[in-house]
């Protein structure tokens, strides 16, 4: 079962493209991590799913329907929550939980109650006093408190501090059994501890999309020790796949981001005459998000050029 | 046990959806609300229309404030991403506007009418007419305006282009086409009947294209559209269509066909004035009417031209009429026929034919109810109106006094008829033995419904200084609104002038 489906979704705001021709599918039950660097089109492609902005093309389904069609009974079971969300400031945490009751047919009481005191809010402080992080709680506490199928978080953790950033996950993770997340977010470090998936936005494209297992398998960082300096010629026939290199006299280090144990050491000992030493290091998703930004900034430069 | 249809639970839950969002408003506006209230309280206590402005700024104000309480344009609302039904967040705005602003003011209303003697039963269909007026006219276009907008920055922006748009248009068109027509006051309200039709239109759509999809870009496309075309039929409504929609509403259009109208020369000469820019001669002419007894005729407008055989014609429009006398099935009408000045030097020795036409309005079945000072509630006619002669002991009347004398005052009766939300479309007179004293009638309108956009629930008019305290009140509506036409033929413009000429001018001083 799908949650969310992306085909050829196209935002522009002027002459700016913000999101180009997204593909994006996502299964129900995962955790989806959409990932991407300022100005990627993340918020653009969330809001268009959301209906909060128009698309210029191509289509996006929320549980097979139509983004645009989706109404109060679809958003019973949406909760979307954003960095940049204008919250009701003259409600009291209790009010905002409150009023929003009566709308969702599967809130929960208990498990409001149960929020409120895990994320420790204070019920009776007007929204427009709490602190960022409060806020962000709030918003997350009023978006769980219903089970929701799927839960959309944009950029929830920016600006926060570590304690609150945990204290959001852990919220978020509880749900994720009965729920679709998807929360782009450019806190790679907490976004890897719990993504399934991960999804990388570069200039308004999907540059990939995939599972963390395999990404995590995918990407290696290679360390190849050589005999005699490193002939840079070498260079020339250097495989698409291997990224950002570093080339010393007797070692050089490049991301691989198709790493297989055979074929990578078979074409690094076809590109390299005398190779004493090759070791694969598992690289963190920031490392992988770094490389996969230099490299698209780096051909888009190519392109222009 | 039946269950209950799909259909009435829906129903019922947009119904409870809009009641939630209601409830949060009110609790949101909660101060905003206290505030209007006070207001109406002192509208109702002050007595308008002293306060008549403070209020309507303050309704408007009101209005903003809970549309924008869940804004449409922009992406960072809060509300948009939750299960809020579109049509139930309009439906709980609108039932904030009748609530929270409609009942306080039509219940400031009933207690000023209330208060100035009028029953409960005669006050409510006005009272519910003019409330619905004010909701369609005055409130619902405010909402629109605020579902463009986001704040009260931009609302206020917003509010004051589309007014200078509208002012500045309108002074512009008078500035450079000042022979538009400008419309008799009895059909005034056809022009505004008129502007209501795309104000409307474009308030509705932009109610439903804002709360269905969010289409801010093309709803204000839309409100610049239906201000322009309001303000171009404001502008450009013809008399002779005013006038001509207006025959449509005679009561009893058969009584005008035996009415006959003649022209002849009118009393005094012509003489130059000043139309506009041009500058003009005012030829006056004199028609006369002969009409069903107990009946009464009024002139509203008058269009005249005057032709000299095949030669160009002169032509312009007449809308002030005098009534010099009308009694006994005969009335005659005093106009000033505006010719070229340029043209009436050049032919004023030729034989001239002035053809014209003049719209008129029979009144008549008149009512009487007989009022007198010592009853101090006064009198109430069938029309709805209460009359009451209140004696002015100091400074009644003057008689004129000498040069460098003081005028001498002494005690008159004046009546003072007092109508609900709108002066009747009815001629009134005070009569007192032969004495007869009218209401300003020239300021009547003869639009069919009982109350307008005002929000004051009463009209009061006094009458002229009237030398007894036992007073008839005189009322005769109108039976047919008709036109006809004249020709006037066997004259020349020489006829019209004063026998003496201006003498040639000085000539200037040599400079020294």
């Amino acid at each position: 079962m799908i949650s969310i489906r992306c085909e050829k979704l196209s935002v522009t705001f002027g002459k700016l493209r913000a999101v180009d021709n997204l593909d994006l599918t996502i299964e129900q039950g995962a955790i989806y991590g959409l990932v991407g660097p300022n100005g990627a089109g993340k918020t653009s492609a969330i809001k268009s799913m959301m209906n909060i902005i128009g698309r210029t093309g191509g289509r996006a389904e929320i549980f097979g329907r139509d983004s645009q069609l989706l109404d109060e009974h679809d958003f019973a079971r949406i909760g979307h929550v954003s960095e940049n969300q204008a919250m009701p400031g003259w409600m009291t945490v209790a009010y905002l939980m409150r009023h929003l009751k009566p709308f969702y047919p599967t809130w929960d009481d208990a498990r409001a109650t149960q929020l409120l005191r895990q994320f420790d809010l204070p019920l009776n402080r007007k929204l427009r006093y709490l602190s960022r992080g409060m806020l962000m709680k709030a918003a997350l506490a009023s978006s769980l408190a219903f089970r929701p199928r799927l839960l959309v978080l944009d950029e929830p953790f920016s600006g926060l501090d570590p304690l609150v950033r945990e204290e959001l996950i852990e919220g978020m993770i509880e749900s994720a059994e009965e729920s679709t997340i998807l929360v782009s977010s450019h806190d790679l470090g907490e976004i890897e501890t719990f993504a399934s998936h991960i999804g990388f936005m570069d200039r308004g494209r999907l540059v990939f999309s995939e599972e963390m297992t395999s990404l995590t398998t995918r990407f290696r960082e290679i360390e190849v020790t050589t005999g005699e300096p490193a002939d840079i010629e070498h260079a020339a026939h250097w495989p698409e796949q291997w990224l950002h290199p570093e080339i010393s006299p007797a070692v050089v280090r490049f991301i691989d981001t198709s790493y297989d144990p055979e074929l990578t050491g078979a074409a690094v000992r076809e590109l390299f005459r005398s190779v004493r030493g090759i070791s694969a290091t598992p690289v963190p998703l920031r490392t992988i998000f770094l490389t996969m930004a230099r490299n698209s900034r780096r051909v888009s430069k190519g392109a222009a050029a | 046990m039946n269950a209950i249809p799909e259909s009435e639970q829906r129903r019922r839950g947009l119904c409870a959806q809009a009641f939630l969002i209601f409830r949060k408003d009110v609790d949101y506006l909660r101060i905003e609300i206290l505030v209007f209230l006070l207001v109406a309280a002192v509208f109702a206590w002050m007595k308008p229309p002293s306060i008549e402005l403070l209020i309507a700024l303050a309704a408007a104000y009101l209005v903003m404030r809970v549309v924008h309480a869940d804004g449409i344009p922009g992406d960072r609302q809060f509300w948009i991403t939750r299960p809020y039904n579109r049509w139930s967040l309009l439906g709980a705005k609108l039932l904030f506007v009748l609530v929270c602003i409609s009942l306080p003011i039509a219940m400031a209303q009933l207690a000023v009418a209330m208060g100035a003697g009028f029953g409960l039963a005669e006050t409510i269909p006005p009272l519910l007419l003019a409330q619905a007026f004010l909701f369609l006219f005055g409130a619902l276009p405010i909402v629109a305006l605020a579902a463009l907008t986001s704040g009260i920055v931009s609302f206020i922006a917003v509010a004051l282009a589309l007014t200078l748009l509208s002012l500045g248009g309108a002074t512009a068109f008078e500035f450079w086409l000042p022979h538009i027509d400008s419309l008799p006051i009895p059909v005034e309200w056809i022009r505004w009947a008129l502007v209501a039709i795309p104000v409307s239109a474009a308030t509705v759509n932009i109610l439903v294209w804002q709360y269905r999809s969010r289409a801010t870009n093309s709803s204000r496309i839309l409100a610049v559209a239906g201000l322009n075309i309001a303000v171009l039929l404001f502008l450009f409504v013809p008399a002779s269509f005013a006038l001509k929609t207006q025959s449509w509403f005679s009561k009893r259009p058969e009584l005008a066909s035996a009415i006959t109208i003649t022209a002849g020369r009118g009393n005094g000469f012509a003489a130059a004035v000043f139309s506009g820019a041009r500058e003009a001669t005012a030829v006056p002419l004199a028609l006369m009417a002969d009409h069903p007894a107990n009946t009464e005729l009024r002139a509203d407008d008058l269009t005249a031209a005057a032709s000299w055989g095949d030669a160009p014609v002169t032509f312009m429009r007449q809308p002030t009429i005098n009534r010099r006398y009308d009694r006994d099935g005969e009335a005659a009408f005093d106009v000033m026929m505006m010719v070229n000045s340029r043209q009436y030097l050049a032919r004023r020795d030729e034989p001239v034919t002035i053809r014209g036409s003049v719209w008129l309005t029979l009144f008549g079945e008149d009512e009487k109810t007989r009022i007198s000072a010592r009853a101090p509630q006064g009198g109430s006619t069938r029309d709805g109106l209460r009359c009451r002669v209140t004696r002015v002991t100091e400074r009644g009347v003057s008689t004129p006094a000498p040069p460098g004398q003081e005028p001498e005052w002494r005690p008159s009766d004046f009546v003072t008829c007092a109508a609900l939300f709108q002066w009747p479309g009815k001629l009134v007179y005070a009569e007192a033995g032969e004495y007869q004293s009218d209401f300003r009638n020239t300021l009547i309108s003869y639009a069919p419904l009982a109350a307008g956009l005002s929000l004051s629930p009463i009209e009061v008019r006094p009458s002229d200084p009237i030398g007894s305290d036992d007073v008839t009140i005189v009322t005769r509506r109108p039976l047919a609104h008709f036109r006809r036409d004249f020709v006037l033929t066997g004259v020349k413009f020489a006829d019209f002038d004063l026998r003496f000429r201006r003498a040639p001018l000085p000539s200037r001083p040599p400079a020294r």
